[in-house]
């Protein structure tokens, strides 16, 4: 099955990849078309039944027969293109964000339902009937998790693989939504260890800006039991950068230490 | 005569304005490449040649020559 990923269908978002596009089997649309032909034929049988028996076409029966004929023919050629818009109009679309199911019901109701691929459980197929399998002919169902009522694309052809390009785009979201897990997992690692360096060596918590240096990080200057006398703040080192202002030192001036730290 | 044909245009309207609506519905919900203008256009064919043999053949009848 090949659909062009920018196929157009209504409703469609910007920059979306349609990977199912499919309409209603024509098997669908049989009962209707064998409506139409005998509709076609039946108005010539009966006026050569009316020849046949003699009767009389004359006067007013002949006007009857001529504005008759034309509007059982109009009625019959109006139902019929009705009744193909309401086939026609039928989509199953499945794109890279979504599926979709567009059902027309005549000419005055018109349902599009839409299932985003997070929520799709299963997809699996339905063949009813010998026609259904020789014509291979199926419903796609697609069961959903949660309350939401499941999707089923009906009397679609080559059922399998519509189901199997669904599959496949719904497994792939799964799995770019995976790794995004796993990358704020990572991220969140990242924080707590962050947090815990801030708590154990007085670190703050929040990195410094990427212009400016690393704060020093040595033991003589974060560790609480080294008491010495705090340096001069404004003083940078001499290989920094003109206009350098080293951050603050957490470490506590000597005589602001609890007693055990006064040695 | 005069009331079958007020009748047979009334019946015109009624399938004029179900005409009306597929047209409006084939071309809101068409998607490019389909066949609803092709299917639209050989219906519109189909109504007006219908259309214009029920006026000949009404005005046929009127002589008596059906």
């Amino acid at each position: 099955m090949s659909v062009n990923p920018d196929q157009q269908f209504p409703g469609k978002q910007e920059g979306e990849k349609v990977s199912v596009f499919a309409r209603r089997h024509w098997l669908f649309f049989l009962p209707d078309m064998l409506i139409f032909a005998l509709g076609l034929v039946m108005p010539i049988v009966i006026l050569i039944l009316l020849r046949a028996l003699e009767a009389d076409t004359s006067g007013s029966a002949s006007v009857v027969i001529a504005l008759g004929v034309p509007a059982f023919y109009l009625s019959l050629f109006t139902w019929f293109y009705i009744r193909w818009l309401d086939y026609y109009l039928d989509l199953a679309v499945a794109t890279d964000r979504r599926v979709i199911d567009i059902d027309q019901h005549g000419l005055f109701r018109r349902t599009v339902s839409e299932l985003e691929h997070e929520v799709v459980q299963d997809v699996s197929v339905e063949k009813n009937g010998i026609l259904a399998t020789l014509l291979n002919v199926g419903n796609v169902v697609i069961q959903t998790a949660g309350e939401r009522p499941n999707f089923t694309f009906a009397t679609i052809g080559k059922p399998e693989e519509v189901a199997t390009q669904i599959s496949y785009a719904t497994r792939a979201t799964g799995e770019s939504d995976e790794s995004m897990v796993q990358a704020a997992e990572k991220m969140e690692e990242a924080a707590s260890k962050l947090e815990q360096a801030a708590a154990a060596g007085g670190v703050p918590a929040t990195p410094p800006a990427a212009s400016e240096p690393e704060p020093p990080s040595t033991p003589e200057a974060t560790a609480p039991s080294q008491p010495d006398p705090p340096t001069e703040p404004t003083d940078p080192p001499s290989d920094t950068p003109a206009g350098y202002n080293p951050p603050v030192d957490p470490t506590p001036a000597a005589d602001d230490l609890p007693r055990e730290y006064q040695r | 005569m005069s009331a079958i044909l007020i009748g047979y245009v009334i019946f015109l309207l009624i399938v004029g304005a179900f005409a009306a609506a597929g047209f409006y519905h084939a071309v809101k919900y068409r998607v490019p490449g389909d066949k609803t203008r092709l299917g639209s256009a050989i219906y519109a064919i189909s109504a007006i040649i219908l259309i214009v043999v029920s006026f000949i053949l009404l005005t046929q009848a009127d002589t008596g020559a059906v």
